[in-house]
Parts: C-alpha cells; sequence; structure tokens
C-alpha cells in the first residue's frame, strides 16, 4: 500500500467512524490507569497514585487533540466548518446577499453570453483533424474566402502543388421532406465536391462521404448528426432511407460526425450533396460548365496542405494554374473582355481557413466590441458592489475577529474563513451566470443576432466559454477578498473599539464605501449616457424622412432560381407587374433590380470620376448606381423633381438614359438643369442621357444621406423585386400578389413579403439590437447601483441614530432631518454624475459611427440622464429618509 | 540549555526508540513507554503521553499497524506491530545512528 493511500484509509475510517474518537480514549485511558496501578503497587495511597500518574503522563485533552489532528483532513474539516459559517452568513442578511450574488451572476452571464458569441463568431476552429493546416482561395482579400467559377476550382485540383483542392456552394435553406420522417422542413443545404470530407477533415459516425460517388447515380445526400436526430430521431437504419430536396429523391449514405456543420459560420449545414447535383438544386445547367467563358462564380474553394507542403510555395503554384486559365479564358473572349480585364486584377491568395468561412464577421464585429464593452461595465458595477457588500460585511464582524484574535485565535485561519466566504459567494454567483449565459446561448442570442441578419452560431458553453466565465469569478473574488478579509488582518487592538459611533475609523470606513459607490453610479451614468444616445439612434433612423412611404410592399421574385432564362424573365416579370397593378385595392406596381436599404447591395464609389458635358466631376462625390423598372418611382412614392421617369421604351433599353437624385445632380450640375445633359460612369465609359430628376431617398441604407444615385432602368430579371402600393393596409392583399406571381411565373415562389417600414427594421437591426441590449443592461446596472445607494444610506442612519436622535432633542423637525438623509445621497449622486457625464461624453466618442442624427455630446440625452438618475436615487432615498425621521430620541437613550 | 537539548534529542529519537521496541515483539503503549524507560535508563525522561501522537503519526506513515487484543492482565488495549517498511526503517535509522554515534565518538578521542 502506498503511503498516501495507506494515510489517506486511516483518516477516512477516523473521519468517518465514531468509534474512533473512542478508542483514541480508551488507548489513553488505559495507559493512564496502568500507571496508577503501578504506583498503587508501589505502595502509593490511591489518590497519590492517580496524581502521579497524571503528572508522569501529561494532560490527555492535549495529546487527545494532537492525535485527532493527525488523524483528521484539517483543512477539509476547516473548508467544511467555514462553508457551514459562510451559508448561515448568507442567510442571516439573505437580501443583501441575494442582491449582491444576483447582480454578479447576471454581470458575469451577460459578458459571458457575449463571449460565446465572439467565441462562435471569430475565436472557434472547426471541429476537424488539423484546422490549422486548411486554407481558403480568396480574391486578394486577407480574410474574405473568394468566390470562384466551376472551371477555375476543376483546374486547381488538377494541378496545384501541395494542396488537396475541395469546393463547396452556399449553404441555402431548401424545403426537405423526408420519406418516414416526422415533417417536412426547410433544411440548410450544400452541394461539396467529392472529396469535401476527406479534404476538410471531418468524420462521419455513420456510413461513407460522398468520395466515389457513382457518376449514374450522384443522388446521395450526407446529413448532419443535428438533422439527423432531428429528423430521424437517431435512428441507426436511417442509411436506409430517403430525403426529397425539389422533387429528387436523394439516398441517405452517411451522417456526419457531431458538431461538424459545414464551415460556414452563422450558416450550419444539415445536408450535403454531391457538386453534380447543384444544377437540379439551382436549376440552372451552366453552373457545371469548366469551359473557360462559363463565369457563374458559386464556389468557396478550400484545401488542406499537404504533409510537406508550405503556404508560398502552394500560393504561388495556384496563381500559376490561375494564370494558365486566364490564359485559355482571354484566347476565348479576347483579351480586351471586361471579365478578362477584371480577371487579371485580381490575386489569389491562400487565407488561413481554421476558423471557417466566416463572410458575417465584418457585419458581427464591431457589435460584438459594443457588447463586450457594455458587458465589461456592467461586470465591473456588479464588481464594485461586491467589494461594498463585502465591506460592509467584514466591518460588522470587527468586534468578533478582534476578540478572537485577542483569545489567541489564529490569524491565518480568521483570514482563510473570510476569504471563504468571499470565495463561496463569487462561486455561487458564477454558476448563477454560467447557467444564465447557457440559458442565453441555447436560444434567445440567436434571436437577438437575427436582428442583424438571420443566421444560427451553433452557441455552446466550451471549455474556452466556461474558462471565460472562471476568469470572471476570478476578477469579482479580487475584488472582493482585499476588503473582507481587511479586519482579519489587523492588529487586536484597533479592531475592538470603545464604542461604535465615536470610531474615527468607522468615518474613515464610510469614505471608502462612498468612493466605490460614487465610482459605480458614475459608471451607471457612463451607461446611461450610451444607451440614451443608441436610443436616441433608433428613433432617428425610425421617424427620418426616408424619401418613400413606408407602407409600400416589398416583394422579392427569384426568377432565375425558378431556372428562368434572362429574355423570358423580363417577360414574366412585366406579366407580373401587370397582373399585380391589375388586383383590386392596388394603387400601383414598380420594379427594381436593386434593394432597398441593404448596404452590401451596393458598390459605393468615391474614387472613380463621372464625367457630365462639362468634363469630369471633381473628386469627393460619393456615388452608386441602382437599377429601377417602369413605376418604382411612383409607387414607392418618391417624387419627380424634373423631367420624367423611365417608359416602356427605356425598358427595352433602345436608348440609354439615367435617372439622378438630387444630390448628385446638385453636385455635378449645380443649380442648372441637369434634364438632357451627358453622363457616363467612367471617363471614357458610354454615355447616358439624364432625363429625369428624383428626390433624395434612403436606397442605399437608412443611414446614408446625400450619396449621389445613378438610377438605371433595369435589365436584368433574375432576381426582381416587386414594390407594390395599396389602398387599405398592405397585409389585405399579400395573399393575392402572391398568388398572381405563382401563376404568372410557373411555379416561383415570392419571397418574404414585407412592407418597407419592415425592411427599415431589419436594416437597422444592428442600431435596435444595441438600443435594446443597452437599455436593459443600463436599467440593471442603475438598478445595482441604486441597491447600493439604499444600504449606504440606510448604513450612514443606523451608525447616526444617535446623533439623529440628539438633534431631535434639540427640537430639530422631521423635515430638516429628511434632508440631512437627502443630503447624504446628493453626496454620492453629484459627484457621480460631475464625473460620469465628461466620462460619458469621451467614451461615446467611440460609439459615434453608430450614433445616427446625434452628437457624443447631445444635450437632451445628458439633461434626461441628469434627471433621470438623481429621481431614481430619490426613490432610492425614500426609505432610509423614513426611518431617519422615525428615530425617536426617548428609546435611543433609553439603550445608552 | 542541557534540557532542552535533551529534548530535542528526544525529537528525533523517540520514532527509532519506538521501532526497536517493537522489534521484539507487537505491544501495546504503556508497555513500548515502560520499555524505553528501561532501556534509556532514564536518561530519557518522558512525559509519557507524548508518545502516542509519535505512534499515531508513524501509523500513518505506515511504518507500524495497530489492532486490538486482550492484554496479560485481561483488559483490551491498542497493540501496535512492525510492518515491512517499519523493520526497513529501523534498519535505515539503526545504521545512520551508528554512523553518526561512530562519527561522534571519534571525535571526542580526538579531542
Amino acid at each position: 500500500v502506498p503511503g498516501w493511500l495507506n494515510r489517506f484509509l486511516l483518516r477516512a475510517r477516523a473521519t468517518l467512524s465514531p468509534r474512533h474518537d473512542r478508542e483514541l480514549h480508551d488507548e489513553l485511558e488505559l495507559h493512564l490507569r496502568l500507571l496508577e496501578e503501578d504506583y498503587a503497587a508501589q505502595g502509593l495511597a490511591p489518590d497519590a497514585a492517580r496524581q502521579r500518574a497524571r503528572r508522569e503522563f501529561g494532560n490527555p485533552a492535549t495529546i487527545h487533540e494532537a492525535s485527532h489532528d493527525l488523524f483528521s483532513f484539517r483543512l477539509l474539516e476547516d473548508l467544511v466548518q467555514d462553508l457551514r459559517y459562510a451559508a448561515r452568513e448568507m442567510r442571516r442578511s439573505a437580501g443583501f446577499t441575494m442582491v449582491a450574488v444576483l447582480s454578479l451572476a447576471i454581470g458575469v452571464g451577460a459578458i459571458t453570453a457575449t463571449f460565446a458569441m465572439v467565441d462562435a463568431v471569430m475565436l472557434r476552429q472547426l471541429p476537424v483533424r488539423e484546422p490549422g493546416r486548411l486554407v481558403a482561395f480568396s480574391r486578394g482579400s486577407a480574410t474574405e474566402w473568394g468566390d470562384w467559377s466551376y472551371g477555375a476550382f476543376v483546374r486547381w485540383r488538377g494541378g496545384t502543388d501541395g494542396l488537396d483542392v475541395a469546393a463547396s456552394s452556399e449553404v441555402r435553406p431548401i424545403e426537405i421532406a423526408v420519406t418516414g420522417g416526422d415533417r417536412p422542413e426547410e433544411a440548410r443545404v450544400s452541394a461539396v465536391s467529392d472529396s469535401y470530407f476527406e479534404i476538410v477533415g471531418a468524420n462521419l459516425t455513420l456510413g461513407r462521404s460522398l468520395a466515389g460517388v457513382d457518376p449514374t447515380a450522384p443522388a446521395v445526400a450526407v446529413i448532419s448528426d443535428a438533422f439527423w436526430r432531428r429528423q430521424f430521431g437517431g435512428a441507426a437504419d436511417v442509411l436506409t432511407k430517403t430525403i426529397e430536396l425539389r422533387g429528387t429523391q436523394y439516398a441517405v449514405v452517411g451522417v456526419a460526425r457531431r458538431g461538424f456543420t459545414g464551415h460556414s459560420v452563422g450558416y450550419p449545414t444539415d445536408v450535403w450533396i454531391p457538386l453534380a447535383m447543384q444544377p437540379s438544386i439551382a436549376g440552372n445547367q451552366q453552373l457545371l460548365d469548366d469551359r473557360p467563358g462559363a463565369d457563374a462564380r458559386w464556389l468557396k474553394v478550400l484545401a488542406r496542405l499537404k504533409a510537406d507542403a508550405v503556404v508560398e510555395r502552394a500560393e504561388l503554384s495556384a496563381q500559376v494554374v490561375r494564370d494558365r486559365f486566364l490564359g485559355e479564358k482571354s484566347a476565348h473572349l479576347g483579351s480586351l473582355s471586361p471579365e478578362v480585364q477584371r480577371d487579371r486584377q485580381e490575386r489569389v491568395r491562400l487565407v488561413a481557413a481554421a476558423t471557417g468561412d466566416a463572410a458575417i464577421r465584418g457585419r458581427f464585429a464591431r457589435p460584438l466590441r459594443l457588447l463586450t464593452g457594455i458587458t465589461a461595465l456592467v461586470l465591473l458595477v456588479a464588481c464594485a458592489n461586491f467589494t461594498n457588500l463585502m465591506v460592509a460585511r467584514s466591518e460588522g464582524r470587527r468586534r468578533e475577529y478582534g476578540i478572537r484574535l485577542a483569545l489567541g485565535g489564529g490569524r491565518w485561519r480568521l483570514i482563510r474563513q473570510a476569504a471563504t466566504e468571499c470565495i463561496v459567494l463569487a462561486v455561487t454567483a458564477g454558476l448563477l451566470g454560467a447557467l444564465l449565459a447557457t440559458w442565453l446561448t441555447m436560444g434567445s442570442l440567436n434571436q437577438l443576432a437575427a436582428m442583424i441578419l438571420p443566421v444560427d452560431f451553433a452557441l455552446e458553453m466550451n471549455t474556452r466559454v466556461w474558462a471565460f466565465a472562471a476568469g470572471c469569478v476570478a476578477v469579482a473574488i479580487a475584488f472582493g477578498i482585499w476588503p473582507c478579509t481587511r479586519p482579519a488582518r489587523a492588529s487586536a487592538a484597533t479592531l475592538v473599539p470603545r464604542s461604535w459611533t465615536s470610531s474615527a475609523q468607522s468615518s474613515a470606513r464610510a469614505v471608502a464605501g462612498r468612493a466605490i459607490l460614487i465610482a459605480q453610479l458614475t459608471m451607471c451614468v457612463v451607461l446611461l449616457i450610451g444607451a440614451g444616445l443608441l436610443l436616441r439612434t433608433v428613433v432617428n433612423l425610425r421617424s427620418q424622412d426616408l424619401g418613400f412611404d413606408r407602407n409600400v410592399l416589398i416583394v422579392p421574385v427569384p426568377l432565375a432560381r425558378a431556372g428562368h432564362s434572362e429574355p423570358a424573365a423580363a417577360a414574366i416579370a412585366g406579366e407580373i407587374r401587370a397582373r399585380v397593378a391589375a388586383l383590386p385595392g392596388v394603387q400601383a406596381a414598380g420594379l427594381s433590380g436593386s434593394a432597398l436599404m441593404d448596404y452590401t447591395n451596393y458598390w459605393i464609389d468615391g474614387s472613380q470620376r463621372l464625367t457630365t458635358d462639362r468634363g469630369a466631376a471633381p473628386a469627393g462625390v460619393r456615388w452608386t448606381v441602382a437599377s429601377v423598372g417602369q413605376g418604382f418611382f411612383e409607387t414607392v412614392g418618391m417624387s419627380l423633381v424634373r423631367g420624367r421617369t423611365f417608359d416602356a421604351i427605356d425598358a427595352e433599353g433602345s436608348a440609354a438614359v439615367v435617372v439622378l437624385n438630387e444630390s448628385l445632380a446638385g453636385f455635378l450640375f449645380g443649380r442648372d438643369d441637369p434634364i438632357g445633359k451627358q453622363i457616363s460612369m467612367s471617363p471614357r465609359g458610354p454615355a447616358h442621357t439624364i432625363v429625369g430628376l428624383v428626390n433624395d431617398a434612403h436606397q442605399i441604407s437608412p443611414r446614408d444621406r446625400g450619396i449621389g444615385v445613378l438610377y438605371l432602368p433595369m435589365r436584368s430579371f433574375g432576381h426582381v423585386l416587386l414594390a407594390v402600393r395599396t389602398e387599405g393596409p398592405p397585409s389585405s392583399v399579400a395573399a393575392a400578389v402572391r398568388q398572381q406571381i405563382g401563376e404568372a411565373a410557373g411555379g416561383v415562389q415570392a419571397g418574404n413579403m414585407r412592407t418597407i417600414s419592415n425592411v427599415l427594421d431589419t436594416a437597422i437591426g444592428q442600431e435596435r439590437l444595441l438600443s435594446v441590449v443597452a437599455m436593459s443592461l443600463a436599467g440593471l446596472v442603475v438598478a445595482i447601483g441604486c441597491v447600493g445607494l439604499y444600504a449606504l444610506l440606510s448604513y450612514n442612519v443606523a451608525r447616526r441614530s444617535h446623533e439623529i436622535g440628539v438633534r431631535f432633542a434639540l427640537g430639530a423637525t422631521h423635515g430638516q432631518i429628511v434632508a440631512i438623509v437627502l443630503r447624504d445621497g446628493a453626496a454620492s449622486i453629484l459627484p457621480a454624475l460631475a464625473l460620469g457625464i465628461p466620462i460619458g461624453i469621451a467614451a461615446s466618442r467611440l460609439l459615434s459611427s453608430q450614433l445616427y442624427g446625434v452628437e457624443a455630446g447631445d444635450p437632451w440625452t445628458l439633461v434626461s440622464v441628469g434627471v433621470l438618475l438623481p429621481l431614481v436615487a430619490l426613490a432610492a432615498a425614500a426609505r432610509p429618509a423614513r426611518a431617519a425621521s422615525r428615530i425617536d430620541p426617548i428609546m435611543l437613550l433609553r439603550n445608552e | 540549555m542541557a534540557r532542552a537539548s535533551r529534548g530535542e534529542l528526544l525529537q528525533g529519537t523517540l520514532p527509532l526508540l519506538i521501532l526497536r521496541t517493537l522489534a521484539t515483539g507487537p505491544n501495546h503503549g504503556f508497555a513500548i513507554a515502560r520499555r524505553i524507560q528501561q532501556i534509556s535508563k532514564s536518561v530519557l525522561r518522558v512525559e509519557q503521553g507524548s508518545l502516542y501522537p509519535a505512534l499515531h503519526r508513524m501509523e500513518l506513515d505506515g511504518l507500524i499497524e495497530s489492532y486490538w487484543a486482550t492484554t496479560e492482565n485481561n483488559r483490551r488495549g491498542k497493540y501496535y506491530r512492525l510492518t515491512k517498511r517499519g523493520s526497513r526503517e529501523l534498519a535505515h535509522e539503526a545504521e545512520r545512528w551508528r554512523s553518526i554515534a561512530g562519527a561522534i565518538a571519534a571525535i571526542l578521542q580526538e579531542g
């Protein structure tokens, strides 16, 4: 038996068995008895013999104690004792404990949940073999994965040194019916090249991957673990089942390992099908054309570095393959063709793909940074609150500690006991916080994130997130442990004051408590200012004049997705417009090729010079191009300032015409009439005749004002937006519109119908999200601050009850006493405002890129905060003030 | 000074003396204490009770083990006996003491 185990067993026996103590006692007793008998035998009287034996043996109690210690888990026993003590103390001041623990829990929970999001979007690596050796092909960007044509992929796969190359289509939601499955559902489907799973390094739990699929029967699918559990209940016979996608039956051949949901962050894949099946999904046979002229860019290309390969060499090799392909292309299309010109400018780059394709990373980076900042502030306030609680509690215990020290209690033991309590509180709060974060990550956060984009981050509480939460708890402990062990570290003499009120120390303590409270309230002010500005931003964005009406219905009609070719699509779009316009209750219908208020669809250029009759426009004008069809301006309620809008002849494309918005016209032509002037988008580009002038509208985004827009007649009808102006509420015609689209376009499903007002809400999703979160967290922090204020005021009233009693006795009125308490409160609030407002102004400069129609130092926000906080503080002061005014001097003096 | 040095000596040697005593056979605390006093001819005056923490520490260290048995005058007593590790420890410690004692004796003779 190893020594430690022997020790452990003996101690465990001693601890668990009630016999051990008795045996110890018996053992010592026997010795004493034998000694006594010895002396009796030597002829001593019984009393004398006993005394002699006792003297020779020593104090049995001490020996017993020493042996007992040997046989016990001393540290453990102390710990249990400390824990019990802590629990008792927590119960005794349940209210205050609860506030401190809950606020800390919310602080920890909020920031941990935020971190789980940061982790999912920024940090988490794909759950694959050696993710560090995965690379993706980009078009020169250091982060963004490029979109490539099938031809480019095939050539790379065939000829790049040092790389195994795979490709994948975008992940798209498709209605799936499962034979023998529970219910049809919209699943995310991605088409991938045959060795995708092998190259990415994702294992399967069941069946086989898509490698070596029979080319004559390519309708097979690998499904994700989550989809398997959802649709098949995790049954093993799934490999005999099929699923139906867009009318084709796919045999399920494999189930991917749990946790692997493809490489697209925010878009977890449920079903993978072979690349060869993409045309049947997308309704476009051109996609798999690998000849140099075919240029549909729909693939993400990723690769695994071979064992001995280095990324620089592989990149060079990829570039060589690309150049060769461009050579073919220019032989085919002519070296001056715009495609070849464009492609020549691009350089292939291999970028690290370990954390997956996060096209959405850019959209979330800033909101996540802000959220982290806000939640960090909340945690800080909660920690300050915790410090205050610990100060109050340990100060209340000075007397006890003093006595224990004076009686010879171990100082280390006292410190340990105080620290145990602090740690128990912080860990309890941490666990609650982790619980809160888990709950948030299970759904609410995705719903919040969906205000920005409808994504699914597959958030999880992994080791990294737990470690982060543990770090937060450590911070909280750091905040609490110094004040809570302070009395245990002080000398006994200073701990036992003669009288509670006369102690100079108690006022020093009050000062420390107040300083912490002021810091806490200052953070409240800062957070309130930030939240106020964000709220004003949302209000401004919502209530501004958009330049078009809000009640217009916008319906996406994805004609290309249903496989309609360009000329047919144009005819269908015209038909749809005519049919919908003829519906009862519809005032007008129009078409647009450009999304409304979605800046990701526009390329805003400040560098390219517009050229007019007057020559090149001065630099610095930001402008973009939108394409709209007949009736668009009228339908969405934009107003024609001058000239005309597009007519049927423009739509056919016989004349190159353009409509400008006022900003652009003003910039280019000043006060002159631009109608009839010529404009081209590059110095030697084709000229367009300006036929009309419309008002500025928020075409590109709700935030952009004064961006020049060139409206061109729409030429491409693959993805059309139908705008519908109705007489009554827009929802009343939605069903009829959907039906007309279905009939006119032969099976095309109209997309998500929304009013412009809804579109606006989506467009400002990020701002709404931030203002909601900031407001609720600010409210929380203010609540915590008020509890702190309440506690301090109550403490001070209790401390000064003697003084207040004397004042009453000397004739002070109730009003005067209440004024004392209110002054006390003001002494915390006013410094907090004085500090918080400048800090808030400075801090909200960091926010300025998020703000709209409001400045960092917005006086309205500052005034609101300056009024709101004292009002809330007044509510917190009410009870202590009443308590003070009820102090009875007679009772007080009787107690002295 | 003399008392203190005797105490220190005792601290270091008590386990060794216990091991040596138990080498002749298992015994209970009182018997061990008396035997040590006999051997050391009262040079080592012990507060006899302090024997027990030492015994218990050795038990925890696995040098000796204990069992309950009936004493010669028919009482239940806790008996201790050497373990294998205890015998090894005794041999080792005894050797160490002998060599130290030898070295000190040699130095004293030289002086």
